[in-house]
């Protein structure tokens, strides 16, 4: 399903990171860094609703708003329930929609956000997500503290929060298209590599938006996936070449490539909802508000799985959902 | 593209891993804390142990350094760099234990650490016992015959 969308625009935003964040090459674009998972809270998830907490307050502070000047709030996470955002969210006291598109969930919110402000141009619109490694190592794979020795395909959860307020006033970010992508399975099902298990629903996302926009790929200056890693990439300029004859290798950069590709420890590259968006709400924002870049396509990527789906031998799904973002 | 095509070109971009140096790096950690276990066993017997006593204190000991070393945040990372080297001795046991109770502090003592301590180390137990039982009725029926 592909929309334009006329009269939307980001406000502000904010990234808030953990200790990786810190020395990784986009230190500079985060409002605030912390040197550990716990951020000052007594565990993993406390840790990241403060530091989600944070992230929404810059992003407050930063477009001088109050949180009564907010309408409404979409927020999601990969914590069980979602329920780390819920609680983040909750001292804002604002009509709350939780949203879970694993690591997609960031471009979901803006994506709602946008169709939401088509149909009443009053609503502004704060989005927000989070994720904390140690948490959701946890959660989907063995105690953190365990050291489990993981193969080169495996991407490394990013830590932190990310904010981003939209509405329909002006500023120099506008969202000016949208896809909402469908489920993907294409039977291969390794949760060690999840790169690939998403790339199949990128490929056909990114045609999708292309096709349905009448746009070709030189009408933008970038394609960023979300998480696709290292090894995802490859898969995914393949299949486009080969299924739809789309060509996006020299257009295309992977946000988890861009944000923890530099780490050994990190193997095939950052992942989560975060990953998507530290690169988007920092350096690609501040390429976009600076004229550095005109046309950008965001494909967020996730993997929908749970731990019992992985056990169980099911299939791994993966979905991407495309915003294209334009500088004015 | 079909679901093979697919498979295809993913194992085309898969890294290949230098699985001899895992194995080599597992083979020497491994076998320095054979060594290692030896020197304290050795030890224990000077000061008038017998062996059988003195590889339990051994064990004990291995059991003690791992659970302190994985308290401190240290033990996660060696295991990461050494591999199986560190996971298959006692020291791996113990760590997966200490590991587990660390992971679930914030849930409590019981539904969280006393719950979740054998998350890891349980199949080992399950199925060491298992195993153990079955070699015992194969060792019994061999003395019959």
């Amino acid at each position: 399903m592909t929309c334009k969308i006329d009269n939307v625009y980001i406000n502000s935003s904010s990234i808030v990171g953990g200790p990786l964040e810190k020395e990784c090459s986009l230190a500079k674009y985060f409002d605030k860094l912390y040197d550990d998972y716990y951020a000052s809270g007594n565990s993993f998830e406390k840790g990241q609703e403060i530091m989600q907490k944070e992230s929404i307050n810059y992003a407050l502070k930063k477009g001088k708003y109050s949180k009564e000047d907010i309408d409404l709030v979409l927020a999601g996470d990969l914590s069980n329930q979602i329920n780390v955002s819920m609680l983040a969210t909750n001292y804002l006291n604002k009509p709350l929609v939780g949203l879970y598109s694993a690591c997609s969930t960031n471009n979901l919110g803006i994506i709602l956000a946008s169709l939401l402000i088509s149909f009443n141009s009053k609503l502004r619109c704060l989005i927000t997500t989070s994720s904390n490694n140690k948490g959701q190592e946890r959660e989907f794979r063995s105690p953190p503290h365990y050291g489990m020795p993981k193969p080169l395909t495996s991407t490394f959860t990013a830590t932190g929060g990310a904010s981003c307020i939209v509405s329909s006033s002006k500023s120099s970010i506008k969202v000016s298209a949208i896809t909402i992508g469908k489920s993907v399975s294409k039977g291969y099902n390794d949760p060690l590599n999840l790169g690939a298990c998403m790339a199949p629903s990128a490929s056909l996302s990114i045609y999708e938006h292309l096709t349905n926009m009448k746009k070709s790929v030189n009408d933008y200056d970038l394609i960023l996936t979300g998480d696709l890693g290292k090894y995802g990439s490859p898969v995914l300029i393949d299949m486009l070449k080969k299924d739809y004859n789309i060509n996006i290798a020299s257009k295309h950069k992977d946000c988890g490539v861009i944000l923890y590709g530099d780490f050994p420890m990190c193997n095939a590259g950052a992942s989560g909802p975060t990953s998507s968006s530290f690169v988007l709400y920092g350096k690609i924002f501040n390429d976009l508000i600076n004229h550095k870049l005109k046309r950008v396509l965001v494909v967020a990527t996730g993997a929908l799985f749970s731990p019992q789906s992985v056990l169980q031998k099911d299939d791994i799904l993966g979905i991407s959902h495309v915003i294209e973002l334009e500088s004015v | 593209m079909t679901n093979n095509e697919f498979k295809n070109l993913v194992f085309k971009y898969k890294p290949n891993e230098n699985k001899f140096k895992y194995v080599l790096v597992s083979f020497i950690v491994g076998g320095l804390i054979g060594l290692f276990g030896e020197v304290i066993t050795r030890l224990f017997i000077s000061f008038n142990i017998d062996r059988e006593l003195a590889t339990c204190y051994m064990i004990i000991t291995f059991i003690f350094i791992a659970s302190l070393l994985t308290a401190l945040g240290i033990f996660g990372n060696l295991v990461r760099k050494t591999r199986c080297g560190l996971i298959i001795p006692i020291t791996g046991f113990a760590h997966s234990v200490a590991a587990s109770f660390l992971d679930n502090k914030s849930e409590g003592f019981i539904m969280g650490m006393g719950s979740n301590a054998f998350k890891i180390a349980g199949s080992v137990i399950v199925y060491g016992t298992i195993s153990g039982f079955l070699f015992g009725v194969l060792n019994l029926i061999g003395e019959v015959l």
